[in-house]
């Protein structure tokens, strides 16, 4: 590979390809998710190390209010229902350590994680959601090679009683 | 009743008293709503053209978007006299797609139902009342 190749690997994260592979993307909550991250290299790497990032975000509509002034002075107010997101969970692993590949090399690192126990289930609405997902990274200098993030599914059954809604109608 | 009392009916509604009662506000994967709908007039007889009912799930944080609804007739052209109540007993069932209840912590998915008497001007009716579907949701499916 050419140096100018390996510039651009540097700048865009393009040295290795990442993705994340689940054991089955469907979770009640209870057991531990099982997943694989695959690294295949299309340069020779030196990793830091290889990372995993797990979040349980939730995505609103919050009202915001905005005032401006024009040059005359007048003030006009409007309101806009914005995109918001809400981390419920975070947390960051560190699956191995000082790796080196080589070019057309393929690596894989088995990752485990528990669920909060007090885990809210997956929603998907038109405005709203509860996305669980994963982002699997390299840790390389210049920009890392990474998987994006990848939703897995907790489907459980809540125990929500009539006391727990608040009065959406 | 006076033609004063009369228009204040119209205007709000006032002519009969519904009330809606659900055998259990809390559904656990049987997706079968029953429900129980009273109804009497406050005064005079009462003419309806029918007694209806919606159901709905609502998605609400700063916006709400309906997320379900289906709309039932339980009876049409009903005279309720002076002086009597009238019960009717429903049952909805909601189809497989209907989403579980959700309670986060800036937004909500959650189901009302309500029943009303379609007469001139402002329906009586019952007000939301609020139900819980309790089960396990597969939103894999429409990524996949």
């Amino acid at each position: 590979m050419g140096l100018f190749s390996k510039i651009k690997n540097y700048i865009t994260g393009g040295a290795a390809e990442v993705s994340v592979v689940y054991e089955n993307p469907k979770t009640d909550g209870q057991e531990p998710m099982r997943l694989f991250v695959v690294a295949n290299a299309r340069d020779s790497c030196k990793i830091k190390n290889v990372y995993l990032e797990i979040r349980g975000m939730e995505t609103y509509k919050k009202r915001e209010t905005r005032t401006s002034t024009d040059s005359n002075g007048n003030v006009t107010t409007t309101t806009h229902d914005v995109t918001t997101h809400y981390k419920h969970f975070e947390r960051k692993m560190v699956l191995d350590e000082d790796v080196q590949m080589q070019e057309g090399e393929e690596r894989k690192w088995l990752g485990e994680f528990d669920h909060p126990t007090d885990a809210l289930p997956t929603y998907h609405g038109k405005d709203c959601f509860m996305k669980w997902e994963v982002f699997a990274g390299l840790d390389m200098p210049g920009n890392d090679p990474d998987s994006g993030w990848v939703e897995f599914f907790i489907q459980k059954e809540m125990n929500y009683d009539i006391n727990n809604t608040n009065g959406a109608f | 009743m006076g033609l004063f009392d009369n228009i204040k009916n119209y205007v709000t509604g006032g002519a009969a008293e519904v009330k809606l009662e659900l055998e259990s506000a809390t559904l656990i994967e049987e997706q079968v709503l029953k429900l129980t709908i009273a109804a009497r007039p406050t005064s005079d007889t009462i003419h309806a053209k029918k007694l209806y009912l919606e159901v709905k799930a609502l998605e609400s944080s700063s916006t709400k978007n309906v997320r379900y609804q289906k709309d039932y007739v339980v009876e049409s052209e009903i005279q309720i006299n002076e002086g009597n109540e009238r019960e009717w007993t429903f049952e909805v069932e909601l189809p497989p797609e209907a989403p579980a209840t959700h309670i986060g912590k800036h937004f909500s998915l959650e189901w009302g139902v309500k029943a009303g008497l379609d007469m001139g001007g402002k329906d009586p009716d019952s007000g939301w009342v609020r139900f819980v579907l309790n089960k396990e949701m597969d939103y894999s499916i429409k990524n996949s």
